[in-house]
């Protein structure tokens, strides 16, 4: 890529960036929260949903490119410029980002020194630490590399959201996720920043958590060091530069607490804006997960128990019935232009929540395809290669499996979480201990932890027991950051060795956190070598040997970068390396079974359109591999160009 | 604040401070090696005097 191009990509992200945020930004001073680190989340919320939103429209019309999208920026600019109430919303930003720094500045000047020194640090050695993880490495997490950046690749090179023919059923999944990482390749045309696309809702997480702190009525530092010890979570950590999409739930479930904490609370004026601005940015944010990730439903139990007891059990009906009353009142009190534009965010929520699961009703008869649905033993919904159940046995495997990595003694934790929870240092060593005392002390906290409690069993009751599936619940170690700040609001400043013990030890727990994520625990030294001597632009995927079959690498060496690539896998094998770093290759599918003979295979290829056939050691068939490997030694039809990489014979 | 009062709080601060060492020292014994086998290997390379581990990264 020239200077010239990519100044001219960057330029393109530059402007539709500016344009998101101008978005979110007139849309944030429609909802007003009456709370600072609510307003904060306000932003967070709006402007990812509004980026996810401009990127999804944009993809189905088939304007997934630098130029159409920098016109459609710049185009949305001039109009925000040319309304008059727009523009004048508009020259506000330097008043609030003013007053935004002031509470920034209050919050900083509320922590004790020690604390401002340790954060100044941990921010300093986790943008270090962000920023070499997606500048060094390509993604490698096994399910980014079957289907979710499999999805990104295929609509950054095709330049429109659509279902393409492929094994892996997956891509059929909600993919609010993939949309938002596609913000990171299709101005670049190029994987070298997708990791970023997780970190937007990590500072939303910690946000969120600061937030809910807050409302339990804990101080500035309290609040923060919560926040600190959740984004410390060494899960966390892994999955936001790990390019899945858990992180995303994990923060909109801990935003949906926040805004629901304070709605539930007493604290709060009665600003009937206020309460609509919670109502409906909790409306967004639920859908938004609904159409990322589909265990957010499962979760909500709980997100509604936690709603229901937190004002009291005997005083929640009245409680609520008063704040929607006041929502009601809020919405009433609204022009009619801030009604239609709320209603038109309400209707991109929608749009995002559902479009996903009504598509896949409408192609293939079942909304939640490839899965087929079944409660206990009763098939819900029929359809779908994959079952999600809902039973009282699934509950017993996982929770056993819980057990088995709680306290994370078996092994490093890596992104997958295989032989651990993740839950890190802080969550065992001090949050623990903090949640059986808020529990005891507070009235108040008890319903939150009922309430991730809930969440919890009943996503145990429907996930698959599988090794990798404590990736879920990357939003539960939260509760503890929460107990903690609870518990420093009650710890005694003497005799001094009690607030100097336990700094001491919050410093120890989160440095020691952030020790075990620097490198996954799965990427050695010789391995970053090897990434980082080639360009930035050379990273590919396939080159990484974690769990890379030497094939992929030999595709990308050898294969043909500008011809249609042939390939066969199964419905849980790799995609994505072979599309390459910069999305240049072109790929077709080609179904054939071990059954096929070669000149059955041939046809195949030939119909197709490609004389290329990529099949790889544990994501193809054996079958089928021993097949084409067969036809190639016969020296007839086929030949071997290299490892795995199959090409029909010119002079067949 | 009345002294019986006073040491309600401290009392229990006290005590989850002595069960978080208790539990620091818990998730250490099985996590520590794990969790610095990375520096470790960092500073293998840049001491390479430094004995192997069996079973390092």
């Amino acid at each position: 890529m020239s200077a010239l191009e990519l100044a001219l990509r960057v330029g393109a992200w530059s402007i539709c960036t500016v344009f998101v945020l101008a978005m979110a930004y007139l849309f944030h001073r429609q909802l007003p929260m009456g709370r600072p680190a609510l307003s904060a989340i306000s932003l967070m919320v709006l402007s990812i949903f509004l980026t996810t939103l401009f990127l999804f429209l944009a993809g189905l019309l088939g304007l997934l490119r630098p130029g159409p999208l920098a016109a459609i920026g710049a185009g949305g600019l001039a109009l925000m410029a040319a309304i008059p109430s727009w523009r004048a919303s508009l020259l506000q930003v330097p008043r609030d980002f003013g007053a935004l720094v002031h509470h920034l500045r209050a919050l900083w000047g509320s922590l004790p020194g020690w604390l401002r020194a340790f954060s100044a640090a941990a921010i300093l050695i986790s943008l270090l630490r962000f920023a070499f993880l997606v500048w060094a490495l390509p993604p490698f997490v096994w399910d980014s590399l079957t289907y979710h950046l499999t999805n990104v690749a295929h609509w950054t090179q095709a330049g429109k959201i659509e279902l393409f023919d492929t094994p892996i059923l997956r891509i059929y999944t909600p993919a609010n996720y993939e949309v938002l990482a596609a913000w990171f390749t299709v101005f670049l045309h190029h994987d070298a920043v997708v990791e970023a696309a997780g970190i937007p809702v990590y500072l939303l997480a910690a946000i969120a958590v600061y937030a809910g702190a807050r409302s339990l009525g804990c101080s500035r530092p309290g609040s923060w060091m919560g926040a600190m010890a959740y984004a410390s979570t060494p899960a966390l950590l892994l999955a936001t530069t790990g390019t899945k999409n858990d992180p995303h739930i994990a923060a909109y479930y801990l935003t949906s607490l926040a805004l629901l904490l304070d709605l539930a609370g007493k604290r709060r004026a009665a600003d009937p804006r206020h309460s609509l601005s919670s109502f409906i940015l909790l409306a967004v944010t639920l859908l938004l997960a609904a159409g990322t990730k589909a265990y957010i439903a499962h979760l909500l139990p709980g997100l509604a128990a936690m709603a229901l007891l937190a004002p009291g059990i005997r005083r929640a009906l009245p409680h609520w019935r008063g704040r929607l009353a006041q929502a009601a009142q809020g919405w009433r009190s609204l022009g009619a232009w801030s009604r239609r534009s709320l209603a038109l965010l309400l209707l991109g929520g929608v749009l995002l929540g559902g479009y996903w699961n009504v598509r896949n009703w409408v192609v293939t008869g079942n909304p939640f395809y490839p899965y087929g649905v079944t409660i206990g033993s009763a098939r819900v919904i029929s359809g779908g290669e994959r079952t999600a159940r809902l039973n009282l046995a699934r509950l017993a495997d996982n929770l056993e499996s819980l057990a088995d990595k709680f306290g994370d003694a078996a092994g490093p934790i890596e992104p997958d979480l295989p032989e651990t929870t993740g839950w890190g240092w802080f969550f065992y060593g001090l949050g623990l201990a903090a949640i059986l005392y808020a529990c005891l002390t507070r009235s108040g906290f008890r319903p939150l932890a009922l309430g991730f409690l809930l969440s919890l069993l009943v996503l145990m009751l429907s996930i698959r027991p599988s090794p990798f599936n404590l990736r879920y619940l990357l939003w539960f170690p939260a509760v503890a950051c929460l107990a903690y700040a609870c518990w420093l609001e009650d710890l005694p400043s003497h005799p001094r060795v009690i607030p100097v013990a336990a700094a001491a030890m919050f410093c120890a727990a989160l440095a020691l956190n952030l020790a075990t994520t620097l490198n996954y625990n799965r990427v050695s030294l010789d391995r970053f070598g090897l990434m980082l001597e080639r360009p930035l632009w050379e990273r590919q995927a396939a080159l990484l040997k974690l769990n890379m079959p030497p094939e992929y690498e030999h595709a990308i060496l050898f294969g043909p970068a500008d011809e249609l690539l042939g390939y066969n896998v199964g419905d849980n094998g790799f995609v994505y390396p072979l599309f390459r770093a910069d999305y240049r290759q072109r790929l077709i599918y080609i179904p054939v079974s071990g059954a096929d003979d070669c000149g059955s295979i041939a046809a195949h290829m030939r119909q197709h359109g490609t004389d290329y056939l990529f099949v790889a050691e544990g994501h193809t068939s054996g079958e089928v591999i021993q097949q084409v490997r067969d036809c190639a030694q016969d020296g007839g039809l086929m030949m071997e160009e290299s490892r795995g990489l199959y090409v029909i014979d010119a002079g067949s | 604040m009345s002294s019986m009062q006073e040491a309600r709080p401290r009392a229990g601060a006290a005590l989850v401070l002595l069960a978080s060492l208790i539990a620091l020292a818990w998730y250490g014994q099985g996590q520590l090696l794990h969790s610095l086998a990375f520096l470790y290997q960092v500073a293998q390379a840049m001491f390479p005097g430094l004995p192997v581990t069996p079973g390092g990264p």
